[in-house]
């Protein structure tokens, strides 16, 4: 056995949350924070992806944290939806602050989907960050939003017929269906929305020296970050130094949907963090 | 080992995160015990794209009977979830074993009464731990009645994501793929012989015998099936059952980001369970 796992109850916002520190007989010093996307499922997430790869960490010498969002799981709260204007910001804060309290302050994120959206807004907060690894984040729309823009016009006119006024009461579903008419009104002209939140953060990442590997697959985000790359980001990612960079698979990331996406994501995260490692002096060079 | 606890503010209902000590490595566990609880539940989960489908539902029942007074266990078998264990090594009996190590702690808690809830194919197991306690009831969600189908449906799962890949479906059949690379891919699920096969001579029927007790067996979704002539022949048999439809059909090994409305699911469950367990007599 190469790791034990320490069960844990840890202070959220305004209430607990619930995880699992995986803890290397051998640390090399480092922790792997793992935000996963949206959805009311178990911290191990489909097929154990999550508890596989903490496991493979472990072996590594890295210790890691999965954790459930708040209303998730093991975790106490109710349960929101997830979008792009309301990251679960304060839930990924929290775990990083309680590894702090468990003496861990080196810290790397390892996150996806909306998890890495919610590290990506949570990153200027968290201490001791040392690397990130953003696996199909989300660029400038939700999944609702990426499908409704490639819906046909029949799909639209289905569910227009099928809207009811109680529908439209609650001012988050009124701004859910504005995005999405918005979106598909964008795509038929062609005009692009302006949202300059994820290259504004990749910015200042890049700026403060944190390593980045952004990682998409055949599907999901991969367009919008291509159109992204075509725009202000594409420069901004080829002035920084590596091992950030992108990283297009052809596998479909989405959800991990597939066993062979599941390996993939072990073996490019165990090997991007070694390497990040290579490079970062250890502290007592740091210190000479 | 490890243990962490925390007292609920408003119910103050404890709830602990806790390895339990399975046969075959640590399992881990979610446990609720309101004070003064007399009675427990265990709820034995299903396993692969079931068990997360399933699981905020689960967590959902959970929470609900901590607050009625029970206390509650829910863990995960070797092999999945959080628990120790390989995938390879799950089977049938192994999911009887964790169940069995886990009825055995609770036994050992000094509650009184004991009631157990079964989901998909947990609802196997549930019927496999409790088959000689006639006293136990059992709360069954949806169950596999023909473990043969809940394979055949994750073949066929299999087949329409590859149309909707557009890669070909006159792929060879999910058992040649099996038998070629001893392991399936359902939707990034792995399905390997060793569980296939453990479940071969499995069925529900048998598994709960003779010996009437008092089941509950809720489908989800309206539509005609198994479900309502297991409960016709198990009624047949002089068993107490009470049946029940909720909420709409569940997709079962497709993710989904939103959560289905299992309100009435769970007020049900808890209440038919609450009533059996209170009319019971203390032994």
């Amino acid at each position: 056995m190469t790791h034990e796992e320490q069960l844990a109850f840890f202070p959220g916002d305004n209430t607990n949350l619930a995880g699992i520190l995986t803890v290397p007989s051998t640390s090399n010093g480092l922790v792997v924070l793992l935000p996963w996307g949206a959805g009311a499922y178990p911290s191990s997430a489909r097929n154990r992806i999550r508890t596989r790869l903490a496991r493979a960490l472990a072996d590594r010498g890295y210790h890691s944290f999965r954790f459930d969002y708040q209303g998730v799981g093991e975790s106490d709260g109710e349960y929101r939806v997830a979008t792009m204007g309301n990251p679960y910001t304060g839930d990924v804060l929290a775990a990083s602050e309680w590894l702090r309290t468990q003496g861990l302050d080196r810290l790397m994120v390892v996150a996806n989907c909306f998890g890495a959206w919610s590290s990506l807004s949570a990153a200027p907060l968290i201490r001791g960050l040392e690397g990130m690894i953003l696996v199909n984040c989300p660029v400038r729309r939700d999944h609702k939003e990426v499908n409704a823009a490639h819906r046909p016009w029949q799909w639209w006119v289905r569910h227009v017929r099928r809207l009811r006024v109680s529908k439209l009461r609650s001012a988050q579903s009124r701004a859910r269906y504005r995005r999405l008419v918005t979106t598909k009104a964008g795509a038929l002209v062609r005009i692009r929305q302006k949202d300059v939140r994820f290259t504004q953060a990749i910015s200042h990442l890049i700026t403060d020296g944190i390593p980045l590997l952004l990682m998409y697959g055949s599907d999901g985000f991969r367009p919008d970050f291509e159109a992204e790359l075509g725009r202000e980001l594409g420069p901004i990612l080829d002035s920084a130094a590596a091992p950030t960079r992108s990283l297009f698979v052809t596998e479909r990331v989405e959800g991990f949907a597939t066993l062979a996406s599941q390996n993939l994501l072990i073996e490019t995260v165990t090997s991007w963090l070694d390497e990040v490692v290579k490079r970062t002096p250890r502290p007592t060079e740091q210190a000479s | 080992m490890s243990v962490a606890a925390r007292i609920d503010g408003a119910t103050g209902v404890e709830e602990r995160l806790e390895h339990l000590v399975g046969p075959r490595g640590l399992l881990y566990s979610w446990s609720a015990w309101p004070q003064g609880a007399n009675s427990l539940v265990v709820i034995c989960s299903s396993v692969l794209g079931d068990f997360v489908s399933n699981y905020h539902r689960e967590r959902q029942l959970g929470r609900d009977l901590a607050a009625h007074g029970h206390g509650v266990i829910r863990f995960h078998y070797t092999g999945e979830g959080n628990s120790q264990g390989d995938r390879r090594d799950m089977t049938f009996e192994s999911m009887c074993a964790d169940a069995e190590a886990v009825l055995t702690i609770s036994a050992s808690m000094g509650y009184s009464k004991l009631g157990v809830v079964g989901t998909r194919v947990g609802a196997l197991v549930a019927a496999a731990v409790v088959a000689n306690s006639p006293q136990v009831p059992l709360a069954l969600w949806e169950p596999v009645t023909d473990p043969a189908r809940f394979i055949q449906e994750a073949g066929r799962v299999r087949k329409m994501s590859r149309l909707t890949q557009e890669q070909s479906i006159a792929a060879p059949s999910w058992r040649e793929e099996l038998a070629k690379h001893q392991v399936l891919d359902i939707l990034g699920y792995d399905l390997y012989p060793a569980f296939v096969e453990s479940l071969g001579n499995v069925d529900l029927l048998t598994l709960l015998g003779t010996s009437t007790r008092k089941l509950l067996v809720a489908r989800f979704g309206s539509a005609a099936d198994s479900l309502a002539s297991l409960a016709a022949n198990l009624r047949d048999r002089g068993f107490q059952v009470t049946t029940g439809s909720f909420g709409s059909q569940e997709a079962w090994w497709l993710d989904k980001e939103t959560v289905a409305d299992s309100a009435n699911l769970i007020t049900a469950t808890t209440k038919w369970l609450t009533d059996v367990l209170e009319s019971e007599k203390r032994p």
